[in-house]
């Protein structure tokens, strides 16, 4: 097989991006200004991709990949980066499954190579799966000590009706516990195929060394079929509220709307309309129902981008007598906000704050790895390299748009979690 | 000679940073010293101010005090009301926040390179010119009451307030969460607000860290214009010792709310000055904070008892603890206690291995590096190590101390520490296999 990758497509910012004939994408960004490297490895694959007998088996993956490789038996590979000083996590979300090592330097090439072993030769050891059952299990109990994580599982569920989105990312107790090594096995052989990863590697590193190293390594990884893409696009109108009774002190609600995809450009008005909204002290939600009305203890607001539906929502933690008023309050805000849209003011605020966001948010060679890994797994480079141009292209007029086209207050599903 | 440059003194220092750039120190003429790091990787800059005065010296009757202050003080000034400071700040998309610790306090600010002069004399406003408004103080001591409530809602803060609790006793500013007291929140005054103020803004102690894309003649124009009207004049605070408790060796049982159990082992340790603070640091990378970590190989990966699992040593002025804890189901409390007092005697009866030593030692080098890229992490290490006395310099000799210590270092500290009897809190959960 061969294991050769085209020219470079694309370059911007001292960005290379190429694939793999295998249709591993590459992204590699060489930056030597510290001596350290952030090797990010990105499988287009989360809880969207599960089907009900397999809710948390992206996560339970993540783990299981933890547990050992061919060329990396046990926990080699974590004691290599940790005695390399390096340090190894990963993460998986509704859309896909994030593994990565930040290491000194020196230690960048056996990174790529204990990364793509691990993702193309898991051995799945049977004691090992068994073990990590009561890990995870464990971890969901945690998950639902925590109110915060348990109202965005509940308004994932109630805002989506028909796409993949409302799958829980940490999953079932009761699928972790059962689930056998075939279907573990099945579900990794179907998802973890050449053309769903993407590799991005950012830091201090001989690119020539770096760009061998990951075709000998996941440039052999054998190609496989592309699983169909989930439901991601959500066509029901249906909006619906729900509350939760637990043993919290406070009351937390999430409320939200549905709003554009990732194809749309509609994202980057997105961005700024739930930012003037409720971001920062200044911010409409903040000021009124935090400081001018005393409702909130706190609020806050943003867009979420998936690849498909988004969302829109507003956040607020309060008294569990103050729940009519603070819906009320924020419906006001926003009905008031979709009416007149912002001010210039208010706009050119937060095109600046977003600026300065993008600028901290970029620091580390990990946060850069993680963006491009992030935005090319999700087939949409050209979003992030764009950004901040286009954020600069939004008028009122936008965002007043956007907030008609979106928003009203029959659409927005309420989600909260009360004290019993 | 410039004006300006006649408001610095003579002595300015420069350090060579091994991790990029060369570190300066000076001292404005009203005598705040100044660390700067010129850092051009992004146009962006941090900066730290700190004062050695913080809840660590408030009279705990009045718990709650400093951080109310900095609450307030976050709000508005003379200058600036509530919404206009909030604007202005917002406006240069900078970002001005409070840092309430237990050992020092001060502000953090962060902006683009061509809004640092402005959003600096927002940030001296804050601090020359606070409002102390009344109806602030009142919104704030509710706010802060609920923040405290909140923490009922998770398992570790609901763990780790009643720890230190009963670890440092009632008395100790240690024994309760920065915010203060639900109890003593009310009855702080902004008499008490004015009179932490005084104490923390008229210290000879505080110092200030920037880093990152502004040059030296800007920084120091910057600061001279803002800051010289502060005046220091209250010597630095006396290392304060509080006495130790005496402690019944039987364990602590609560029942919780939570669907999970929760364990927490908390040895006495000593403070950041201690001949054996870095051994005790560098024995907690040994145990916790990775994946390689005794912790979380025998309780997590053999014996599949929890999903978190780790230890804590916090860097302290007076008496500090070493804390392990694990979060799990009450099935497997006992298993998990005698996992703990294993782990802890094999550290008193077994030498490190040379190879785990040096393996810690490389791990925690390289954490280092990767923390330090941020330049708002760089202008935090060199302010606390500067603020608890030891100089920024610290920060890179922390690596030089550290890699000098010894497996016999380990074995002795670990048997002056864990072979006393460590305070243990079992939190019991309401679900879980019986």
């Amino acid at each position: 097989m061969s294991a050769g990758y085209s020219l470079a497509y694309c370059e911007y910012k001292g960005v290379n991006c190429m694939k793999l004939s295998n249709g591993v994408t590459v992204v590699i960004k060489k930056d030597d200004s510290v001596p350290v490297a952030s090797v990010n490895v990105w499988i287009k694959t989360g809880s969207i991709n599960e089907k009900p007998f397999q809710a948390g088996l992206s996560h339970f993956i993540e783990h299981l990949m933890f547990k050992g490789s061919k060329n990396y038996q046990g926990d080699l590979m974590t004691r290599n980066v940790e005695k390399m000083g390096g340090i190894i996590n990963a993460a998986t979300s509704k859309e896909y499954t994030c593994y990565y090592i930040d290491i000194q330097k020196d230690g960048c090439i056996e990174a790529i190579k204990m990364l793509a072993d691990t993702v193309s030769n898991p051995m799945f050891p049977a004691e090992e799966i068994e073990q990590e059952r009561k890990v995870v299990v464990e971890e969901i109990q945690r998950h639902k000590d925590s109110p915060q994580s348990m109202l965005f599982e509940y308004f994932m569920e109630t805002l989506y009706k028909d796409s993949d989105y409302k799958n829980s990312i940490i999953g079932s107790s009761d699928v972790i516990k059962n689930i056998s090594r075939e279907e573990i096995i099945k579900y990794y052989k179907t998802h973890y195929v050449p053309q769903n990863i993407f590799v991005a590697v950012v830091g201090d590193f001989d690119k020539e060394k770096v760009l061998n190293t990951i075709k000998d390594t996941f440039g052999y990884f054998e190609k496989g079929t592309v699983p169909a893409e989930p439901v991601i696009i959500e066509t029901s109108e249906k909006v619906t509220d729900f509350t939760a009774k637990d043993k919290t002190v406070h009351t937390y609600l999430l409320a939200g709307f549905k709003g554009p995809d990732m194809d749309s450009d509609d994202i980057y008005v997105a961005d700024v309309a739930l930012s003037i909204l409720g971001s920062g002290k200044s911010s409409r939600l903040y000021r009124v129902l935090k400081e001018e009305k005393n409702i909130v203890f706190s609020i806050n607001s943003s867009f979420m981008t998936l690849r498909g539906t988004g969302s829109a929502f507003i956040s607020a933690v309060f008294e569990p007598s103050k729940y009519k008023e603070a819906v009320e309050a924020v419906e006001n805000e926003l009905d008031k906000f979709t009416k007149e849209g912002p001010t210039e003011a208010e706009l050119k605020k937060i095109k600046t704050n977003i600026k300065s966001s993008w600028l901290f948010g970029l620091q580390t060679f990990s946060d850069q790895a993680g963006q491009l890994g992030y935005w090319y797994s999700q087939g949409h480079p050209e979003k992030f390299e764009n950004y901040l141009k286009n954020v600069d292209k939004i008028t009122v007029d936008d965002v007043k748009k956007f907030m008609n086209k979106y928003y009203s207050k029959e659409k927005m599903s309420k989600v909260s979690i009360c004290p019993k | 000679m410039s004006k300006i440059a006649a408001g610095i003194l003579c002595a300015v220092l420069f350090y060579t940073y091994a991790f990029g750039g060369t570190v300066e120190s000076f001292n404005l003429k009203n005598g705040i010293k100044v660390i700067y790091k010129k850092s051009d990787t992004s146009d962006i800059v941090a900066l730290k101010i700190y004062s050695p005065v913080s809840v660590l010296h408030e009279d705990v009757s009045k718990a709650g005090v400093t951080s109310l202050l900095y609450n307030v003080m976050n709000k508005s000034t003379k200058n600036r009301s509530v919404s206009a400071l909030a604007e202005d700040i917002e406006n240069l998309g900078s970002s001005i926040s409070t840092e309430v610790e237990y050992d020092y306090s001060g502000f953090s600010l962060a902006s683009m390179s061509e809004n640092f002069d402005k959003t600096v004399e927002i940030l001296a406003d804050m601090i020359l010119n606070p409002a102390f408004d009344e109806k602030e103080l009142e919104k704030e001591k509710i706010l802060n009451s609920e923040l405290i409530k909140s923490r009922q809602d998770s398992i570790s803060k609901t763990a780790n307030d009643k720890f230190i609790c009963d670890f440092y006793g009632p008395a100790h500013p240690y024994s309760y969460p920065v915010y203060g007291k639900i109890e003593t929140l009310n009855s702080v005054t902004r008499a008490d607000l004015i009179k932490m103020y005084e104490k923390i803004y008229s210290n000879k102690g505080i110092i200030i860290t920037v880093v990152g894309n502004v040059s030296k003649k800007e920084l120091v124009k910057s600061l001279e214009k803002y800051f010289l009207n502060l005046k220091l004049t209250q010597p630095q605070p006396e290392k304060i010792q509080f006495a130790c408790l005496k402690r019944s060796d039987s364990d602590v049982v609560v029942d919780s709310k939570f669907n999970q159990a929760f364990i927490t082992y908390a040895y006495d340790a000593p403070n950041v000055y201690d001949k054996d603070f870095v051994t005790l640091k560098l024995i907690s990378s040994i145990l916790g904070g990775r994946m390689t970590g005794r912790l979380f190989i025998e309780l997590r990966e053999k014996l599949g008892l929890a999903y978190e699992v780790n230890s804590i040593y916090p860097t302290r002025i007076d008496r500090s603890y070493f804390e392990i804890y694990i979060g799990l189901d009450k099935k497997n409390i006992e298993t998990a206690k005698k996992g703990i007092e294993k782990i802890t005697a094999d550290l008193c009866n077994t030498a490190v291995s040379e190879e785990e030593l040096k393996d810690t030692k490389n791990f925690i080098k390289g954490v280092y590096l990767l923390d330090h890229q941020p330049v708002e992490r760089q202008a935090y290490y060199m302010a606390v190590r500067e603020i608890l006395g030891l100089g920024y310099e610290y920060d890179e000799k922390y690596m030089s101390v550290l890699g000098n210590v010894t497996s016999e270092d380990i074995l002795n500290a670990a048997n002056k520490y864990f072979k006393s009897m460590p305070y243990k809190l079992i939190m019991t959960s309401e679900s879980g296999d019986k």
